[in-house]
């Protein structure tokens, strides 16, 4: 098993390596440049002229990647093309909220999915399950931006009691406790809207996994031998059902960082997906390679983890 | 000496909105309805869709939603009046120019400061422009010194200043011109920074400077209090500002808020104003008892652009039969909803250099349209439907657009219906997104496209419309057009006289009209909305947030 | 989302059926009986009928449709429901209720092609990697990371300037590239786990080619997760294809697809006052995945022969 994650970790190299040249080319594909789009008739042509050049936008492609890639290693992330300002900077500004707004998703999803999931097994073909199995599939079905602005319609407009935008409450200069709560107090609506289709899925697979753990043999013998039914649930059921559920997790981190675009921009949320959104809309390069370098190394280690705990999980898988 | 400047401002003030006043204006500019007497104290809270990028430095920003962020914390010298003419002192008492107009002499207000308690005074003006035009500036705003003498030679790193700038005493700065030039005071960069803040800092470092990201110090009635990055500035009441007792305000804030939820947040009283409205939203909002809404003509434009050079478009007659042949009041009124106007120039409706006499110009006729493209060899000899080039030969033209304006999105396929009643196949191309699109229009790859252009109080047409200009997209070169632009900023009487510089703009406008190289679709309204418990608020050609009159807003003492 | 849970939700495989039927008769093929279950179980059956009663809808849409969904009346634009327009007019003047008939057909075909692409693309190398294990896993493995991290965004843009459009097939191509790597993962996981039966085992002692092995012993019964995988992908796509529109890149003016249309109630107001807009497609999205996912479940309990049901 070490020599495996070894393996691995070693891996990883060559795989940033191949996707940092992937994303470099595709993004010389895409037509235009950082300073195209921006058409203001007053400013002289020359200008964008000029700061192609200080960008180095008018050298080879190749030259550029390797300029990149050996400020890059170096640790320097470059400077945004389009607002002039050190690609950390912008990143380490958003990176916190994301990070927020990520783990509070996960919370609420497991809070939430895991009881409902197995209460619907545990009284399977019921009214509540077939109510909970047809919202999970609403949920499922549903885009999130549709979720936010229901969310913000009927808890922000309508009865006043959540936030429409914002990390925390403008020009309030709360601290310490307080601006905690704040927080909290903002990032409730977001935070559903992103996680309501994986409650929806988590819903599903655990009422599967709990239905399917339930039919299995020894549970069967457990009940036989006369153990009483809640610590069967607990002992034997549980532990099987959920932990495919673990092993989802470490896939999902790195998928959350990136993929949260419409929340982040319906909701205002200032995160890391809105940002990579705008560099791709700007073929702003320097933030596209070192946000996606980032979310990179977030799902390469998720894909890690959750392959090991797949191991320990399924004795008879075996990496050779 | 402080009361009596200020006294002369407001009396200079009040007589031109009174003057105003009485002209009337196609352009909504009434004042809020006054309550009783201003009171201070009070916080307003403004909305932008995007959050502003930090650059709160007025010559390195580029972001919009910057400029929103710092407009009211940065003075400039001086500001347009409701008929767009350049004579509201700010900063600056009082300017005059020589008389061969290449030496602008500025006279400063003596009793301004800046938000740490400096003087303003000849010294930041003269380090402002140096900064621009220094070979290590990274900004876009060179443009706006380079017309000074001596200021391209600094630029290219010849010259250590700028020589046509001299500080004459601690108040007045003189500036030397290259050229006289009728736009001179337009074009020139009056937003002074902080020289003893900025001084010692190297250029290139500027825009990373803590005083451009965390701790800006401005000349406006209001200074930064709070930058939440990405998120909201809070702006507070500046108390040393020049002009006494204002601004009344106690606070604005600045809040990021997407459109989809804006006008829920102004309904519910989260936010107190918002811009840039939909015209779909116009009735929800008017409806709306304690929000007042105002439009005015937005300053610019949509078209269709034709690539004259293109041997397809060629023909003037052709791209005036398809001017006819596009109902663009229908576009106006469905698409709009009626708030917006037919354009037929370069000009907006409330710029001085408005051509009347195109107001009608082109009206919405396909017979008409139809016997262009008759007269120009166009004729459907198949019995198609569609018309055949004088050659004979099947005749099809591709319309491009971008994503990025659902309006404009939309109107693409009306447009290209309209033609085909005229029988004229037009093929649409599938929208591709803003910055591919225009690198398709800047390379050729498009024969009819749409875009859009802003303008400003300054009617110069120059940068999009010589023939030398990079910007000119459809590559229409006439040198009538480039000697009329000339005319109009560089001839002694358009200098002297701003009705002959009308004069040389409407003819160009009219040639222009004629030769056809867009087809000038329409112009949306700008359109904005606030709380009614916000008094004072003035609304004019640049609607009420951009305006200057940001020190005259309050709130009656029981809603505040 | 992911769902290699279900590669966990291990489906037992199928060996000979040694359980004569009820009337007597020779055991029939897994197959005839996978199939007689699956009509058994009634929620599956509604699938099936509502998924075709969609389906004919849509491609009945130009005899049942009054209007034609393109055509805009800029005189009769955000119209209320009433006997010409049985939906109303959008912002544009174009009849809801055509546009709604016409948006099913895009949006199940979104749904239907990047399905099978995907399921062909990630189930063919899924199992490849699954069943070869050390270097071929390793490599394709990482091509899914590769794949996993690279931002959607970039790569529709960049198909799309390849391409020289934003057009529909573009978005199914876009889509499939960018969700294939999450089947393969499951269909890897079934492989790598399957592989150590006996009955593989046995079929390599014999000889077997390895093609044979992957095809005819491995896949039919890593098909349950598989299945689930693929009617869960369809259901996705078709609200995939809503958020792009969201962002701006979802199928492009002026074609309806459910998605499009239920991008109107982004806006607040159309949300709350003019409910016949958004809410039709919005119901067509719910009611289709609906459909797909029982049909889905009943696909999965067909082929399952050990778990009993009430």
């Amino acid at each position: 098993m070490t020599t495996y994650i070894l393996r691995r970790l070693l891996v990883m190299i060559p795989v940033l390596f191949t996707i940092s040249v992937i994303l470099f080319t595709m993004i010389q594909f895409a037509p235009g440049d950082a300073f195209t789009g921006q058409l203001d008739p007053n400013v002289d042509a020359r200008y964008y002229e000029e700061m192609r050049q200080r960008f180095g936008l008018d050298k080879s492609p190749v030259e550029q990647y390797f300029l990149w890639a050996g400020n890059f290693v170096k640790g320097e992330l470059g400077i945004s093309f389009r607002h002039k300002i050190p690609v950390s900077e912008m990143i380490s500004g958003r990176i916190g909220n994301t990070f927020f707004l990520a783990v509070c998703a996960l919370i609420l999803t497991y809070v939430l999915a895991i009881p409902l999931g197995i209460y619907s097994a545990q009284h399977p073909y019921g009214k509540v399950d077939y109510t909970l199995t047809g919202a999970a599939f609403v949920g499922l079905s549903m885009p999130s931006f549709f979720a936010g602005i229901l969310l913000i319609y009927l808890f922000a407009f309508k009865v006043r009691w959540f936030p429409f935008s914002g990390t925390v409450t403008a020009g309030a200069g709360y601290e310490g406790i307080a601006l905690w709560l704040d927080k909290l107090h903002h990032v409730v609506l977001p935070a559903l809207t992103l996680a309501i289709i994986n409650i929806a899925s988590y819903m599903r697979y655990t009422r599967a996994s709990v239905l399917e753990a339930k039919q299995q043999d020894y549970v069967r013998t457990a009940f036989a031998k006369g153990v009483p039914a809640p610590l069967v649930l607990r002992r034997h059921v549980l532990r099987n059902a959920l932990l495919p559920l673990v092993t989802l997790f470490g896939l999902d981190l790195g998928l959350l960082f990136s993929g949260a675009v419409i929340t982040e921009t319906i909701f205002s949320w200032p995160g890391l997906g809105q940002l990579l959104f705008e560099a791709v809309v700007n073929r702003d390069y320097p933030i596209l390679m070192a946000t996606t370098m980032l979310i990179s190394v977030c799902v390469l280690v998720g894909n890690l983890v959750a392959d090991i705990l797949y191991g320990v999980v399924d004795p008879r898988i075996r990496y050779d | 000496m402080k009361r009596k400047s200020f006294l002369i401002a407001m009396i200079f003030v009040l007589s031109l909105s009174a003057f105003l006043a009485a002209c009337g204006q196609q352009a909504d500019h009434s004042s809020g309805e006054s309550a009783g007497e201003p009171v201070p104290g009070g916080t307003v809270t403004l909305s932008m869709f995007s959050a502003p990028k930090g650059v709160f430095n007025p010559i390195f920003y580029e972001d919009q939603y910057d400029w929103y962020a710092m407009d009211y914390a940065f003075d400039d010298l001086w500001a347009y009046d409701d008929k767009l003419q350049l004579n509201v002192p700010i900063l600056a008492e009082k300017w005059e120019f020589s008389d061969d107009g290449k030496v602008l002499t500025i006279h400063l207000r003596k009793n301004a400061k800046w938000h740490d308690g400096e003087p303003i005074t000849a010294d930041d003006l003269i380090f402002t422009w140096e900064t621009i035009a220094d070979p290590d500036y990274s900004g876009p705003r060179y443009y706006m010194v380079e017309m000074i003498k001596g200021a391209q030679e600094k630029h290219e790193g010849k010259a250590k200043t700028i020589s046509g700038l001299t500080k004459v005493d601690d108040h007045t700065v003189k500036v030397e011109f290259e050229h006289a030039q009728a736009n001179a005071l337009d074009n020139l960069w009056d937003h002074p920074i902080p020289k003893h803040v900025y001084e010692g800092v190297p250029v290139k470092e500027m825009p990373n400077h803590e005083a451009t990201k965390k701790n800006p110090i401005g000349s406006g009635p209001f200074k930064f209090k709070e930058i939440k990055p990405n998120e909201y500035v809070v702006l507070e009441k500046n108390p040393d500002y020049y002009v006494e007792g204002k601004p009344y305000l106690d606070q604005i804030i600045w809040k990021v808020i997407s459109q989809d939820v804006a006008i829920a947040a102004l309904q519910n009283g989260e936010i107190d104003f918002l811009s840039n409205i939909s015209p779909a939203e116009f009735e929800t909002i008017e409806a709306m008892e304690h929000i007042e809404i105002k439009e005015t003509q937005y300053f610019g434009y949509q078209y269709l652009g034709f690539k004259v050079n293109n041997p397809k478009l060629k023909d003037k007659k052709l791209r005036q039969a398809i001017t006819y042949g596009i109902n663009r009041q229908a576009l106006v009124d469905g698409l709009l909803k009626g708030h917006g106007s037919v354009l037929n120039q370069h000009m907006p409706k409330a710029s001085w250099a408005y051509n009347e006499k195109l107001e009608d110009a082109y009206p919405y006729d396909p017979d008409k349209a139809k016997q262009l493209l008759e007269e120009a060899g166009y004729k459907d000899t198949n019995g198609d439907g569609f018309v055949e080039d004088p050659k004979g030969k099947p005749f099809s033209l591709r319309l491009d657009y971008p994503t990025g304006d659902e309006i404009r999105e939309k109107s693409a396929p009306i447009i290209a219906e309209d033609l085909k009643k005229i029988g004229l196949k037009v093929e649409v191309a599938k929208p591709r997104e803003f910055a591919a699109h225009a690198d398709a229009v800047e390379k050729d790859k498009v024969e009819m496209w749409l875009m859009g252009w802003s303008l400003t109080p300054d009617p110069d047409p120059s940068g999009i419309w010589l023939s030398t200009d990079p910007w000119n997209y459809p590559h229409w070169k006439n040198k009538k057009s480039d000697q009329l632009i000339r005319d109009a900023v560089r001839s002694p009487e358009a200098i002297r006289d701003q009705n002959k510089r009308k004069e040389i703009y409407a003819e160009w406008t009219e040639l222009v009209s004629e030769e056809a190289p867009y087809v000038f679709l329409y112009s949306q309204n700008l359109i904005e909305a606030w709380n009614k418990r916000v008094q004072g608020v003035t609304f004019d050609w640049r609607g009420a947030i951009e305006h200057y009159k940001v020190t005259d807003w309050w709130i009656p003492k029981d809603q505040q | 989302m992911s769902s290699s849970a279900e590669v966990i939700l291990n489906q037992p495989e199928q060996g000979p059926d040694l359980k004569p039927d009820s009337k007597g008769k020779k055991g029939k093929s897994p197959l005839q009986l996978a199939l007689r279950r699956f009509v058994r179980n009634r929620m599956a059956v509604a699938g099936i009928f509502i998924l075709l009663a969609v389906t004919l809808l849509s491609v009945c849409a130009p005899l049942i449709a009054k209007h034609n969904p393109y055509t805009s009346d800029l005189y009769n634009t955000d119209a209320r429901p009433d006997g010409n327009h049985w939906l109303g007019t959008d912002d544009t003047g174009r009849d809801a209720f055509s546009r709604l008939l016409y948006g099913g057909r895009i949006s199940l075909l979104i749904g239907l092609m990047t399905m099978m692409f995907t399921v062909l693309i990630g189930g063919t190398l899924g199992a490849i990697a699954g069943y070869y294990g050390k270097w071929v896993d390793m490599i394709i493995m990482r091509a899914t990371d590769v794949l996993l991290t690279l931002p959607t965004l970039l790569m529709f843009l960049f198909l799309a300037s390849i391409l020289e459009k934003t057009s529909l097939w573009v978005l199914i191509i876009a889509l499939a590239l960018t969700s294939w790597a999450t089947t393969a993962r499951i269909v890897r996981g079934q492989f790598l786990s399957l592989r150590e039966r006996e009955y593989v085992l046995s079929a390599r002692a014999i000889g077997c080619s390895d093609f044979r092995i992957i095809f005819r012993h491995m896949i039919p019964n890593a098909l349950g997760p598989i299945i689930v995988n693929a009617t869960l992908l369809m259901a996705v796509m078709i609200s995939v294809e809503s958020a792009l529109s969201f962002l701006g890149f979802g199928v492009p003016e002026p074609t309806p697809t459910w998605g499009n249309m239920l991008n109107g109630a982004r806006n607040i107001r159309v949300l709350s006052q003019q409910p016949w807009l958004w809410l039709p497609p919005g119901m067509m999205i719910v009611i289709t995945v609906l459909a797909i996912n029982f049909i889905g479940d009943g696909l999965r309990d067909a082929f399952d022969t050990r778990s009993s049901r009430r």
